[in-house]
């Protein structure tokens, strides 16, 4: 072998070999030379290079040496995560888009119009981008464990040893093309549900919708939820104009510490949302989780609200002084924290036990009896 | 056009890809080194590309089926391969089911 049709064989096995695992890697180069060094042998006028032409692309030759079942997602679960991840990237890229940039037209309003446009779509862009690729992340991330998780489960229902062949009398399926596994039968089907025990597929959208949009709101313009306090009294141009302070409800200091909290929160109301999305009835799954969930954001709600600085500690201070600018209005402004505290836990606690009340009821009288 | 020679390469490959272990299986009663094989199943009328059936061996050796040696007497390292007991007992029993599958075929194609 010429060194010229040495470098270029080494050249194709290095650009199959690095494709594949570490450990792989030597001993496929070594295989890789016994068989190109044996073709070149057989067909000596072919050449390296038409050696080479033969044996392919050694990016698709690599492949092949893959194990077959390799997938991030698989096709049980693509059609769902597509659709989930539509619906994640809308409601998270186009309203924190059109808010961001809104709050950003406001807050540059004193430069001039064009300006605060430009200025606020910088800002909008940016931010819909990293909204858009963290619900991807997110998305993809979640499906993909659920993927590895069940490939798992699936490969150690069926392991067996070369033992078994030997005691059963082997039954060749022939006729047999069907392509599903030995593990369903139809017995496991569940029952129809009542009309009264259906779910809305579009309330949990719905829900779903709102929950993502909040959570990307919070995250990214936190500083959206603000009040306005006019210096000059009530009334005017107040959201544009200079003589107002915006200041924001929730406090931005501590956002660090606080927005974890409050993000698992709404992630757990999400995850009992699609939980009643993906079974479309109410049954013990569902009560179960609702239950549940309710539980856990209660608590997540007392620790917000009591125990975590929220609102912004600077708010009372601000509100008594516009106070003074506002003589009879004066009753719309003021800020006694524990009370809206007090108000906003009793509130979250009343809601949630009716929705957990609901759902417990419905699932107790409209449930079918037979189905989990 | 070029859609339809396509789809029939597509096609013609999946029928091929069922019956490759059961092919190289029945070779491999005794050790034989891959291009060796490349050869025989080629002079036996049931080629296969070397691209094709190297990463099979190896997916087979993983499988049990075969089992593997480095032999460095010759004029250079040649890796053989050649059937385990398991692999012995597999390719029996893929024998029969493919009598059985074949002779099936054989009568439905018969009907046209």
């Amino acid at each position: 072998m010429s060194p010229k049709d040495q470098d270029l064989m080494e050249r194709y096995i290095y650009a199959v070999t690095r494709r594949l695992p570490r450990a792989q890697r030597e001993e496929i180069a070594d295989e890789l030379r016994e068989l190109i060094g044996d073709m070149l042998e057989a067909n000596p006028d072919a050449g390296m290079e038409g050696v080479l032409l033969e044996l392919g692309d050694p990016a698709e030759f690599a492949g092949r040496y893959a194990s077959p079942d390799q997938c991030l997602i698989g096709p049980a679960y693509f059609e769902n995560y597509k659709w989930l991840l539509k619906v994640v990237l809308l409601c998270a890229t186009i309203p924190v888009f059109l808010l961001s940039w809104g709050s950003g037209v406001i807050e540059h309003w004193q430069d001039g119009f064009y300006q605060a446009l430009v200025r606020g779509l910088a800002g909008g862009i940016t931010n819909a981008v990293s909204a858009g690729l963290t619900g991807f992340g997110a998305v993809t991330l979640v499906f993909a464990a659920v993927e590895r998780y069940e490939r798992r489960g699936r490969d150690g229902k069926r392991r067996w040893t070369p033992a078994d062949l030997k005691e059963e009398p082997y039954q060749p399926a022939a006729g047999k093309f069907s392509a599903s596994p030995p593990n369903w039968n139809p017995s496991g089907l569940s029952p129809v549900p009542d009309q009264k025990a259906r779910i809305s597929r579009g309330d949990s959208i719905v829900s779903i919708v709102f929950i993502v949009i909040f959570c990307a709101l919070l995250i990214f313009i936190p500083n959206l939820f603000f009040l306005v306090i006019s210096r000059e009294g009530v009334g005017g141009n107040w959201l544009l104009s200079s003589e107002v302070d915006r200041i924001p409800i929730f406090n931005l200091a501590e956002w660090g510490r606080i927005l974890p909290f409050f993000v698992l929160s709404l992630g757990i109301g999400l995850v009992d949302e699609v939980i009643r999305l993906v079974r479309g009835c109410y049954c013990r799954t569902v009560m179960v989780s609702g239950i549940i969930c309710g539980a856990v954001q209660i608590v997540l709600s007392v620790w917000i609200l009591k125990c975590l600085p929220l609102f912004n500690p600077e708010l009372p201070e601000r509100l008594s002084e516009a106070r003074e600018t506002l003589g009879d209005a004066a009753w719309m402004v003021g800020w006694n924290g524990d009370l809206v505290t007090s108000f906003l836990l009793a509130l979250i606690i009343l809601i949630t036990l009716l929705e957990v009340g609901t759902t417990v009821y419905k699932t107790v009288r409209y449930a079918p009896k037979t189905a989990s | 056009m070029g859609e339809g020679k396509d789809l029939l390469e597509n096609l013609s490959l999946e029928l091929r890809r069922g019956t490759l272990t059961l092919c190289v299986l029945s070779q491999m009663a005794e050790k034989k080194y891959g291009y060796a094989l490349v050869q025989r199943l080629e002079e036996k009328g049931v080629p296969i590309d070397p691209n094709t059936l190297y990463p099979l061996l190896r997916r087979l050796e993983g499988q049990g089926l075969l089992s593997s040696s480095w032999e460095t007497g010759g004029s250079k390292p040649r890796k053989y391969y050649r059937r385990t007991p398991y692999g012995d007992e597999v390719y029996r029993q893929l024998k029969t089911l493919w009598a059985g599958l074949s002779a099936g075929i054989d009568n439905l194609l018969k009907e046209d």
